[in-house]
């Protein structure tokens, strides 16, 4: 295998094989957002809380754990977790928003980008979660108890981790560009047996619901695997191989739970929040006719204290479980990401430099977003929703309608500055060239583009 | 010409900023690329009194803008003459605009440092005396030509000789000693040599901005030395804070009154790289101030690359980046697992701000890839 992930990279910029096409291109948080936001005032915060984010659907991206999507972002895979204490599922990293934090907004979780090739060929995400219930009312109090002059209240500041908690790390090889294998690993790193269900969980992007148009896809089961069909993008299929338990397929659709949000009846029965209200408390919000527009295999662990359980994915535009060379196809992409940074580093590097260099440059390649924004239609609505407030016309951004953003951009950080800086993106590039110089030349072109830079010359940020 | 669609798009942008950002035509810029947050006693952006901010970073950002644009044109006219034009231009909007630097009264002699400067409306001039990297972003205008470039490019060369000639004011901003270790290089720079000297002396204080893990964005001096300016009756304060802000200013997320950042600190690396090239290996400085080792000033780079690679590396069994978290400084599963946070402690290097901000902290993987190699020699 010489140089397996350079001949990739070169083939992309060729156009032969779109390695590049399936990435980590899910944000870490789309509530709380300027495009999500259409309030009279420009309170973002306020209009889309986290509280929202479960049962509301988003308008113009999506947001998960080790999520995975399309360079369009039509269909999303991520991982979801409960501990069985949680009055939610965790399928989003919790923080808190701007006016809660002591020092503004501050995502309180840990979780880290270990490696990444940068076609994603080869990927490694890993999160530490609690056994014990997530303290999310601890956080809020304890951090509005505090002022300018006190460090903000962590996580690791409340204890919950000496209760024991969950090691969870996902990898991701690609067989091919539309072939993914995905293996989580869950160590019980505590000291008694303990149960976690692991969801991992695929869905669309909700394009369809805004009167633009566009076609409703559709998540149905088949022989026990999701299968994602989608006019433009083909079909998907998430299958494991029924180890170490057999997965239990739950179907909800990407629509607003407007009943529990406002109160009055929505689109659909099953809406965005059904697999966590039926996970939860086992209410009647999944669709037994096993088909929609989010869809997970649900897990039920129970691992022993320093065990580890391990499930496998395929993730592919063909039909099948993963298959017996799959422990075989991660290890050699995990090789090929050892030769290729080994290339990268000069004589000299000790190995903590490496360590320290590999998860930096394994962070920017996680930290590419698909970024969509047509401001235009943002300030006017959508033909099927009702015309936003007034004041927006002369509001944030009104000045910038020609812009019409629907690409991978390297964002500052997926959870705290989930959006595009031009300075910020000038220096990533300069780290980004030494990994995968086209797309840092790419991205430094986009920006200057008539759909990005103000016919004026201003650059957006 | 020879197509580059990133250069049209940087000439609108840069023409953007000029028509933008000079009120009054002289080339001096409001303003920041930046933004630097709340690095001064008040928001910069928002005066508290009738008058206008002369701001040293603004210009001197204006004044690194067209040597970039010198720089690209150079690139390209290997390719296509006409962008030889195009590099006359930058270099004479350089040695404008960092003149008038230079003459405006930005660079306070007696103190040694760049400062910004308040204009009232009734006349009054205010230098704010801070010791922040906005006295430091001034050496980010630096840039070299080699004889190989002068010699390739007859216009541009007999162009800017006559600019030198004809403009003395610009000699302050361009160094053009016939020294035969300079072997007929140019260096394009605000800071004239004894300035720069005078700047590093504070910068490689650890009295000042020099911390254990990389260049403070304020002075620890004001930590002793808080600077009080009265704007209309209210007093406007600056102190050193090493950690988070403490101040609501710009929604105290993010902090510039002394904690380490990245983008500045990776510029000043390349930077003295820059005036290496240029001053070569005679030109030493004391660094850290006090401690008597003489450095060339690559060789400054390099401990300053070091410096910042250590926030992040294990010494003794610690990485400065966990700070007090003992989880993470004594788990074994934890202490591998490296955060790349938006900024750090100014005394500890401990992270703060944004804690996944590998975006331009990631820039510590381009340190480690460029670090120099042992066998280099040099020190």
């Amino acid at each position: 295998m010489p140089a397996a992930e350079r001949a990739r990279l070169t083939e992309v910029p060729r156009g032969r094989a779109p390695w590049r096409k399936w990435g980590p291109y899910l944000s870490e948080r789309g509530w709380g957002t300027v495009r999500e936001d259409y309030s009279p005032d420009g309170s973002a915060w306020d209009f889309f809380p986290h509280d929202h984010a479960r049962s509301r659907v988003y308008r113009w991206n999506e947001d998960g754990l080790a999520g995975l999507c399309d360079d369009r972002q039509l269909l999303c895979f991520s991982l979801a977790f409960w501990n069985g204490a949680d009055p939610i599922l965790k399928e989003r990293l919790f923080g808190l928003n701007g006016h809660e934090g002591n020092h503004g907004e501050d995502v309180k979780e840990y979780w880290f980008y270990l490696d990444s090739t940068p076609t994603h060929s080869w990927m490694r995400w890993r999160y530490l979660y609690p056994q014990a219930a997530f303290p999310y009312d601890r956080l809020l109090a304890e951090n509005a108890g505090r002022g300018r002059s006190d460090p903000e209240f962590e996580l690791l500041d409340s204890g919950v981790f000496d209760a024991g908690y969950w090691e969870i790390t996902a990898d991701f090889a690609k067989q091919a560009p539309d072939d993914i294998a995905i293996r989580v690993a869950i160590r019980n790193a505590g000291r008694d047996p303990a149960q976690l269900d692991v969801l991992p969980t695929l869905w669309f992007r909700n394009h369809w619901s805004w009167g633009l148009g566009e076609a409703k896809p559709e998540i149905s089961c088949a022989a026990g695997a999701l299968e994602a069909n989608h006019p433009t993008l083909g079909r998907m299929t998430l299958a494991g191989d029924g180890r170490p338990v057999a997965p239990e397929p739950l179907f909800c659709d990407n629509e607003t739970n407007t009943q529990r949000l406002w109160g009055v009846p929505g689109r659909s029965a099953f809406p965005k929040d059904g697999i966590n209200d039926h996970v939860i408390s086992r209410a009647a919000t999944v669709n037994p006719a096993l088909t929609g527009t989010k869809a997970a295999l649900r897990y039920r662990l129970e691992v022993a204290g320093g065990a580890t359980e391990v499930i496998k994915l395929r993730l592919a535009d063909k039909e099948g479980p993963p298959g017996p060379d799959f422990d075989q196809l991660l290890a050699t992409r995990e090789a090929e990401a050892d030769e290729f940074y080994a290339a990268l580093f000069p004589a000299g590097t000790t190995p903590d430099e490496a360590l320290v260099a590999r998860q930096a440059l394994a962070g920017m390649l996680w930290s590419k977003q698909f970024y969509h924004y047509d401001v235009q239609l943002w300030l006017q609505g959508d033909p099927a929703g009702p015309p936003p407030p007034r004041e927006r016309l002369a509001g944030r951004n009104s000045a910038w309608t020609h812009l019409d953003n629907r690409d991978v951009i390297s964002m500052p950080d997926k959870w705290e500055y989930p959006w595009y800086a031009a300075w910020d993106l000038a220096f990533h590039c300069v780290a980004l060239a030494h990994v995968d110089p086209e797309f840092a030349k790419s991205q430094l072109i986009l920006l200057g583009r008539e759909w990005y830079m103000h016919p004026n010359g201003q650059l957006p940020a | 010409m020879v197509h580059a669609p990133e250069w049209a798009a940087a000439c609108l942008n840069f023409t953007w900023w000029v028509n933008r950002k000079d009120s009054e035509g002289q080339n001096v810029f409001e303003g920041g690329f930046l933004g630097l947050d709340n690095i001064g006693p008040f928001d910069r952006s928002m005066l508290p009194l009738a008058g206008r901010l002369e701001q040293s970073d603004g210009t001197a950002w204006m004044a690194m803008y067209c040597q970039n644009m010198l720089e690209l044109a150079l690139v390209l006219s290997q390719h296509d003459r006409a962008y030889e034009d195009m590099a006359i231009k930058f270099f004479e909007h350089f040695a404008l605009i960092a003149s008038a630097l230079n003459d405006k009264g930005l660079w306070d002699e007696q103190d040694g440092f760049y400062y910004d400067v308040l204009k009232l409306a009734d006349g009054t001039v205010m230098p704010l005396r801070a010791h922040s990297v906005v006295g430091l972003i001034p050496l980010f205008a630096v840039t070299t030509l080699g004889p190989e470039t002068l010699g390739r490019l007859p216009e541009f060369q007999a162009r800017t000789e006559w600019f030198i000639h004809n403009r003395p004011e610009a000699m302050t901003v361009i160094q053009d000693i016939h020294h035969e270790s300079h072997g007929g290089w140019r260096m394009l720079s605000i800071a004239a040599p004894d300035r720069l000297r005078r700047i590093l002396s504070r910068m490689l204080d650890p009295a000042e901005f020099l911390s254990d893990h990389g260049v403070r964005a304020l002075s620890r001096y004001h930590l002793e030395h808080p600077l009080a300016i009265d704007v209309g009756g209210v007093m406007a304060r600056l102190d050193y804070e090493p950690a988070e802000s403490t101040s609501g200013l710009f929604g105290g997320n993010s902090n510039w009154r002394g904690p380490v950042w990245f983008p500045i600190n990776y510029l000043l690396v390349e930077v003295l790289r820059s005036y290496h090239r240029y001053l070569g290996d005679d030109f030493k400085v004391e660094c850290p101030t006090g401690s008597g080792t003489m450095l060339t000033l690559d060789q400054v780079a390099d401990e300053l690359a070091r410096r910042l690679v250590a926030i992040f590396t294990d010494e003794g069994g610690l990485r400065p980046v966990f700070g007090g978290y003992e989880r993470f400084q004594a788990d074994p599963a934890w202490h591998g697992l490296i955060p790349f946070h938006e900024y750090f402690h100014g005394d500890t290097g401990a992270g703060l701000g944004a804690s996944h901000q590998t975006g331009w902290t990631g820039l510590v993987a381009d340190l480690v890839i460029r670090k120099p190699s042992p066998l280099r020699g040099g020190r």
